[in-house]
């Protein structure tokens, strides 16, 4: 199996995980046994002993999203749903188990998140549990999708990259890749995690600048080879995706390419289940649909050529 | 060693706890040889009850759930009737991302 469709592949195993730990939450704190007596979602949320109310809300919309539940005459209704879990051979060897211990950890922090959104247990805020962001940045799943965003970019020796919400780990791992004579621009919002990241790069003499910035304000300059970004539009506003995609198409050089890489909703079905986990960042959005960025990306008028890889990857590479 | 999980929380505390810290890094720097209680209190200039507690824990100051042992980052070994101690593989790794997070803990924490 090609390194993409392993990224897919994970990437769709993370979604049906969810799901299934979805099910749980919604069996152990007793939503389905109010729900299965034809409660109004009113009524729902009075009647559970969850303090948390805008998560519980956010909880039951995901169950509709994902079609466990339904709403009908104004009444929550099970609906019978279904799904399969798969361990098909072929899959499972290319399944990696790093992202698997973290999202473990996700899932558990939404029982505290259910009491109070500021509970010590909850770790994804990217300044206050930068570490937490750090491991998980760390796992073997993340060092495959760096080595497909490499390839895919023409990431290597003397390149030179720009990295948007690059993260604690990126900026050493593509730092390394890129040697002496390239070099590495990593821009990102939090100063915890790039305090992390310099920590990483320090001493290792690696070509590697980072840049605390928001990049809705980045600057197009025309410079760069390679502009990447990995997981970073969930936590972009759809109404901004367009100015941030003309930004970032505006940062390389004629022949350069802009990787981005996102588990596109439109390529997952159920993908609401994993952003119900997502979502205890208070920065997360929406995982984009790769449709709408392409679409956007072609009205801007760039002359560039878009080119769809596997179900999470888009490399959009600009004219000569 | 990507299913080793490594706790945040774990690392929070022992980075807030001076003792612990200092041991680890001292076993760290031995590694993987193993030394007796008394050295480590000696090099960590602590006395050898605190270093007990910080280990295995006693009393109240360090209870068993946040020692070093119990937490799996070092190890007893019994030989001849004496004790030794010895950073795990999974407390080497621990020290590598406290050494990691050193500063942005002093910043942000
Ligand atoms: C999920 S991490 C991904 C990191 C890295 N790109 C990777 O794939 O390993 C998201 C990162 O984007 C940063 N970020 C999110 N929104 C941002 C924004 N508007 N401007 C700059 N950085 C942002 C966060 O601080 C975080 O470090």
């Amino acid at each position: 199996m090609g390194e993409i469709s392993v990224l897919d592949s994970n990437i769709e195993h993370m979604v049906r995980m969810a799901i299934l730990h979805i099910i749980q939450l919604g069996t152990k704190h007793g939503v389905f046994k109010v729900i299965s007596r034809g409660a109004t979602q009113r009524e729902v949320l009075d009647s559970l002993d969850i303090p948390n109310k805008k998560l519980l809300l956010e909880f039951l919309n995901t169950l509709k999203a994902i079609g466990i539940v339904e709403e009908r005459d104004g009444r929550l209704k099970l609906n019978g749903f279904s799904y399969r879990l798969d361990v098909p051979k072929n899959h499972y060897e290319a399944l990696l188990p790093g992202w698997v211990a973290v999202l473990e950890e996700i899932y558990r922090m939404v029982d505290y998140a259910f009491i109070t959104p500021t509970h010590p247990h909850v770790l994804m805020d990217f300044d206050k549990d930068a570490d937490f962001w750090d491991i998980r940045m760390n796992t073997d799943f993340a060092a495959l999708y760096r080595e497909v965003i490499a390839k895919t970019g023409g990431i290597d020796q003397g390149s030179s990259v720009l990295d948007l919400g690059c993260g604690s780990v990126s900026p050493y791992e593509f730092g390394k890749r890129i040697g002496y004579d390239g070099l590495y621009v990593g821009v990102d919002y939090s100063p915890a995690i790039l305090e992390i990241a310099r920590a990483r790069v320090e001493g290792e003499s690696l070509p590697v600048e980072l840049k605390e910035l928001d990049l809705k304000l980045l600057r197009p300059v025309n410079e760069y080879q390679t502009t990447v970004m990995s997981f970073i539009f969930e936590y972009l506003k759809p109404e901004d995706y367009r100015r941030v995609l003309r930004r970032a198409l505006g940062t390389l050089r004629p022949g350069g390419s802009l990787i981005i890489l996102e588990p596109f909703r439109d390529n997952f079905r159920h993908i609401e289940a994993l952003e119900f986990f997502e979502r205890l960042n208070k920065d997360f959005k929406r995982f984009p649909a790769m449709s709408e960025v392409a679409s956007l990306i072609a009205d801007e008028g760039f002359d560039a050529s878009i080119k769809r890889l596997g179900r999470s990857l888009l490399k959009v590479t600009l004219k000569p | 060693m990507d299913t080793m999980i490594i706790d945040p929380q774990v690392l929070r505390s022992i980075h807030r706890s001076e003792l612990r810290k200092r041991i680890l890094l001292y076993l760290s720097e031995i590694y993987p040889s193993a030394t007796y209680l008394s050295e480590i209190a000696r090099i960590v200039g602590s006395d050898p009850s605190n270093v007990r507690g910080a280990l295995v824990g006693l009393g109240n100051r360090y209870n068993g759930e946040s020692s070093l042992v119990y937490l799996g980052l070092v190890e007893e070994v019994s030989n001849n009737g004496f004790k030794y101690y010895r950073l795990t593989e999974y407390g080497k790794k621990v020290v590598e991302y406290l050494r990691e997070y050193y500063r942005y803990y002093r910043k942000f924490m």
